[in-house]
């Protein structure tokens, strides 16, 4: 069956459709065109209308326009709709124009450089023109480097390279400097959270430069659809930006299915589970033969499903390769040749963490799988843009997981489908990051008496810390780098920690080999000593894990379970930002927080069923991290006549429940906050509810719950009293079994009360 | 409620030690300065350079006239071994020749508004002298000040065109002996020199961040001292090397004599190159020496020489597999000798087949190499007299 024969045979399916909650089919749309700005180059229109190409897509007309017009300008628009001839085509115009002018582009990987530049390099082919665009990343030989720094009129680079090597050498690139006009920055909606604080600090340092050397570079700016591109446009590069939102690409037909398992247990709503029920649409797909990506939400899933389709999908000969598992953890050349093999069409099905979500290119797939909901509302339209790409009719099924957040989206696709996608959130004033790259900043040029640092009021106080700690020398009325070190090597910009653990296969003792990357803070949890650690559908258990080397040391085994890592978590107020006292003496604090977690038990679960085969210790190092929260503190009339169990129970519940509301309206991941309670919280001895970033310095999401408590609060309520069971249940204020008999009432009577509190 | 400074005190765990105010001073006016005279009696006789040898040694050409009165010799202490734009060249040491005499003048900044006069003087001496000598100046002191003049707004300010860089001279000549090739070690295994409490070059830029907080000069001696000592070593390296290229017959080891030998073969020196190779044609070295002066003869078409070689390391049992195939090649394909060529084929795998060289992966691949010259010779050789073919 193709695929308009699948949707058809699905929607008389009454078996299938009797899971089917909302089934939204997003029409065909036309394309809207205009023609050739007359400022265009003409030999770059020839190029074009030697394709086949006559007019331009309206977005591709504004964005030239808007470029000819000096402006810095923000393109949004989704998957295939042609936005790399939104920068390259106002870039080749003005290099065409004046052979000194050198353009900047950043993508946020390596693999997506190499992949969104090869338009390029076919356009300036196809000119026949003098027009030197370059790779200029980690893979890029020596020998050629020094060309690229001397004569490439576009330098493509990512942020990693730009910071780490590109920047402190900013003498070798005098001629780009001096002469930089554009500096293009695709997929921009990835520079959230603290990649995203990183990168505008990496912006501010290069902007600081380009101000050395005299130069005045606009930005062209890419992003997916966003709430709020305007607004992470202008936090990214410090600017008023010009948004162009309105695409006119055409668009195939687009069936959208929300999916949810059907209940195997009434008494207990219980539904078959999502794994489960994606392997069987996954198995239909791949039946069909339908090109088809897989989106899991964990590695650990990623690899089952995968283990369990290349069975099916085995030829006479045991060869499975049509089926592939792909995730962070995979070395990069075992990636490569993945996304090779989707593109060749050698891959009929990816089983994929969301890292395969960003635009690297896997050619067309038709349909889109996705096991539990993606977590945010961008991210589910940008996974389910990975099918039909092309203009064909294009399936993405969303099947639901028993998790609360999964059942209030299944179940309200009208709040889904109405919501505008999540704002990309960031804090490029984070202290360690802002601390760190003023190091970087000062390594590169010093600062001069009374410069900021981007907009950064306090510049001033950082210096002097820092020419107090003998790090910076002031002098002159200049503050100079003063040491040895090289401060760009300290700051990884993709994790907190700059210390990732090299994951190393000891199975075969003649020939250790590393499998794969993990950042400090998981590692506690997934690298533990005889933790079950799952790489290609293959199972390792972990023998020793050195925390001093940064290496975890595993061999292959064969068992019927997984492991499951315990987390501790206490906290401490290390700074009161903001307080208000509502009526009743409910306090609500912004603040800064010591977290500590330890792991310090692990959970051995059979695979199948999920059961507890029992408990290992585990004997790790606590783990500290600074950051941002905020916090109710719930006073002694609200809780007066509770028992301390019923206490525990209530705020368990109210926890829960916040977890399952703040990332749908802080529109982040739910995994980027952590919300945990103390019945006696040490300073104040009164009952407290912390919600905190789960980044070092945090990113900003508790300074947005601060500011929308209430409504957190409310709709926090409004899950509890429409959920249909009794005393509670893993989709609302928890199980009975951890709650308690009344916790389900009393969470909800507290919470009613707090916010009684806020509107008097 | 804790402030910003007190804040950033508390989560940065890797607070050094604070550092002593500074108290505000003039603008400086000058950077410091002093300079050294030092006989020439211990360099190596200056007569020998002059541009052909040059260009033998470092590879590109001279102005025929070059004297080494054009030379300028630098060498930099820097903050740190980075090499990116927050590495400061805090001294530079200038050698030049004046007379009979040597004279290193070294600069130095006291502190960073020094440096656009540091560099000011330092671009006076550059833009005096044609060529500039170094060690590993390519790719760290001529980089790092280029660095220096961009980030003080000195644009134009240009080193000298010509740059010999005395390292990778000095590792052609000196790797097969000793390995590596740091300037103290090439210093004193070549020249004979013995530092006496040298500062270790790793030390340099602690004690100089030392001194800008504390402005004790002592330890700074010791840097100028260290800095002064490279420059001379420097210079009588360059002068040495130019000796050796003009006259090899006064190196002593067999082993610099095979470099040299190499180096001048890789100049298109072939007299020079074989001269050499016959030097080295003694002790430890010979065997190679031999086959390597058997190779360039056949090169350049002295075949006869060439067997003669061969057949001299045949007679003493050096090599003999390789001269064995050598003078097999020869015959079978200069002299189209295929019997004689098969003769020695035979002979070579039978020393193959002896204890010492029995077994091994090389000795296997050799041997495939002459049991396929041996069929293919015998062949020939049968197709040549096909009526006598009975094997």
């Amino acid at each position: 069956m193709n695929i308009d024969q699948l949707v058809t045979r699905l929607l008389a399916d009454p078996g299938f459709m009797g899971n089917v909650t909302t089934w939204k089919t997003l029409p065909a749309s036309e394309g809207r065109y205009e023609e050739f700005p007359p400022a265009l180059d003409s030999r770059i229109r020839a190029v074009l209308e030697k394709r086949g190409i006559h007019k331009l897509y309206t977005h591709q007309a504004a964005s030239f326009r808007a470029a000819q017009a000096g402006r810095d300008f923000v393109v949004v628009t989704p998957t295939a709709s042609g936005k790399t001839m939104c920068y390259n085509l106002p870039v080749l115009s003005a290099i065409l124009k004046n052979q000194d002018a050198r353009a900047l582009y950043l993508f946020p990987t390596k693999a997506l450089s190499a992949d969104q530049t090869s338009e390029l390099y076919e356009l300036i082919e196809a000119m026949g023109v003098d027009v030197k665009a370059y790779t200029y990343d980690g893979d890029t030989q020596a020998a050629a480097r020094k060309s690229v720094r001397q004569a490439g009129h576009i330098v493509v680079t990512n942020p990693d390279m730009l910071h780490s090597n590109i920047l402190p050498n900013h003498t070798k690139w005098v001629k780009l400097f001096e002469n930089l006009q554009y500096i293009v920055i695709d997929e921009i909606h990835t520079y959230r959270g603290i990649f995203g604080s990183n990168f505008a600090n990496v912006l501010r340092r290069l902007m600081r430069l380009c101000d050395f050397y005299g130069s005045k570079p606009r930005f062209i700016l890419c992003s997916a659809t966003i709430a709020n591109p305007g607004e992470l446009a202008k936090t990214l590069t410090g600017r008023e930006v010009l948004t162009i939102d309105i695409s006119g690409a055409p668009m195939g037909e687009r069936h959208f299915v929300f999916y949810n398992p059907p209940v195997v247990n009434r008494q207990l709503g219980i539904r078959k589970g999502a794994l489960n029920e994606t392997y069987a649409l996954a198995s239909l797909l791949l039946g069909n033969g339908i090109p088809t990506i897989v989106f899991a939400k964990s590695r650990v899933q990623v690899e089952v499903l995968t283990r369990r389709l290349k069975e099916q999908a085995r030829d006479p000969y045991g060869f499975s390769g049509r089926v592939r598992g792909y995730r962070g953890g995979y070395l990069p050349s075992e990636r490569r040749a993945i996304e090779h093999g989707l593109r060749a069409g050698e891959i009929d099905m990816v089983i994929s963490t969301n890292a395969l979500e960003l635009g690297i290119d896997i050619g067309s797939l038709t349909a889109c799988v996705l096991c539990g909901y993606p977590g945010t509302i961008a991210s589910t339209w940008q996974q389910a843009g990975r099918a039909g790409r092309r203009k064909e009719t294009a399936l993405t099924i969303l099947v639901a997981s028993s998790a609360a957040i999964d059942q209030y989206i299944v179940n309200h696709s009208e709040y889904f489908l109405a919501q505008s996608p999540e704002h990309a959130l960031l804090q490029p004033d984070n202290l360690y990051v802002l601390l760190s790259h003023m190091k970087c900043a000062a390594y590169e040029l010093p600062f001069q008496d009374g410069e900021l640092f981007g907009n950064v009021k306090d510049t001033e106080q950082f210096l002097s810390y820092l020419t107090e700690n003998s790090i910076l020398r002031h002098v002159g009325g200049r503050y100079h780098w003063s040491a040895e070190d090289f401060p760009a090597s300290e700051i990884s910009l993709r994790s907190a920690t700059s210390e990732n653990f090299v994951i190393i296969d000891i199975s075969n003792p003649a020939h250790h080999r590393v499998i794969g990357e993990m950042d400090r803070y998981t590692v506690p949890m997934l690298l533990h000593e005889n933790a079950i650690y799952m790489h290609e559908a293959r199972q390792y258990q972990v023998e020793k894990l050195d925390f001093d080397t940064c290496k975890a040391f595993l061999r292959a085994v064969d068992v019927d379970y997984y492991t499951d890592a315990d987390l501790n978590v206490s906290l401490s107020v290390l700074d009161e930002l903001k307080q208000k006292t509502l009526t009743n003496g409910v306090e609500v604090t912004l603040g800064e927080l010591k977290i500590t977690t330890i792991v310090k038990i692990f959970k051995k679960m059979k695979l199948d069923t999920h059961e507890n085969l029992g408990f290992g210790p585990v004997m790790l190092p606590e783990t500290d991290m600074h950051t941002v929260g905020m916090w109710w503190t719930v006073p002694e009339s609200i809780t007066v006549g509770y028992t301390n169990d019923a206490l525990h129970g209530a705020l368990m519940g109210i926890a829960n429940l916040l977890c399952i509301v703040a990332p749908i309206y802080l529109m982040c991941a739910p995994r980027d906050i952590k919300v945990i309670y103390q019945v006696k919280a040490p300073q104040t001895d009164r009952p407290t509810l912390f919600l905190y970033d789960q980044f070092p310095g945090g990113v900003g999401l508790s300074e947005k719950a601060y500011e929308m408590q209430e409504l957190l609060l409310e709709h926090a309520l409004n899950v509890a009293a429409d959920c249909p069971c009794d005393n509670g249940c893993p989709s609302c204020v928890g199980p009975e079994g951890e709650v308690g008999r009344s916790g389900k009432a009393d969470a909800m009577r507290i919470l009613k009360e707090l916010i009684a509190s806020c509107r008097a | 409620m804790p402030r910003l400074t007190d804040k950033l005190r508390m989560m940065d765990v890797a607070a050094r030690a604070p550092a002593p105010s500074q108290p505000a001073t003039p603008a400086p006016t000058d950077c410091y300065h002093a300079s050294e005279h030092f006989a020439l009696s211990s360099f190596s006789p200056l007569r020998h350079m002059n541009a052909p040898v040059l260009k033998q040694i470092f590879g590109f050409d001279f102005p025929p006239s070059v004297r080494p009165t054009d030379l300028l010799f630098l060498d930099s202490e820097t903050t740190g071994l980075s090499g990116g734009a927050g590495t400061v060249a805090f001294e530079v040491g200038l050698g030049y020749l004046s007379g009979d005499h040597f004279v290193v003048e070294q600069l130095l900044m006291r502190d960073y508004p020094e440096e656009p006069l540091l560099l000011e003087r330092v671009s006076g001496f550059t833009s005096a002298f044609p060529v500039l000598v170094t060690f590993n100046g390519l790719a760290f002191d001529a980089p790092l000040l280029q660095n220096r003049f961009i980030m003080n707004r000195m644009p134009g300010r240009l080193l000298p065109s010509l740059h010999a860089d005395v390292l990778h001279a000095s590792r052609r000549v000196w790797k097969l002996r000793l390995g590596s090739c740091t300037l103290q070690k090439l210093e004193n295994a070549v020249l004979g020199v013995a530092r006496e409490e040298d500062l270790p070059g790793s030390d340099v830029p602690k004690t100089y961040f030392r001194f800008l907080q504390n402005g004790d000069f002592g330890p700074i001696e010791r840097i100028l001292t260290h800095n002064r000592q490279d420059v001379v070593s420097l210079a009588q390296l360059f002068f040495f090397l130019c000796m050796l290229y003009d006259r090899p017959e006064t190196a002593v080891e067999q082993d610099d004599l095979l470099s040299l030998a190499r180096a001048m073969q890789k100049r298109g020196e072939a007299g020079k190159a074989k001269k050499c190779y016959r030097l080295a044609a003694h002790g430890h070295q010979r065997a190679v020496a031999f086959s390597e002066l058997a190779a360039q003869e056949k090169r350049e078409g002295n075949t006869r020489h060439a067997i003669k070689l061969y057949s001299a390391m045949l007679t003493r049992g050096e090599d003999t597999v390789f001269a064995c195939e050598s003078l097999a090649k020869i015959y079978e394909h200069q002299f189209s000798d295929p019997q004689q060529a098969l003769a020695y084929t035979r002979l070579g795998l039978l020393t193959l087949s002896e204890p010492p060289l029995h077994g091994g992966e090389a000795v296997q691949s050799r041997r495939n190499a002459l049991q396929y010259r041996y069929a293919r010779l015998r062949r020939k050789i049968s197709n040549a007299k096909p009526q006598e073919d009975t094997l």
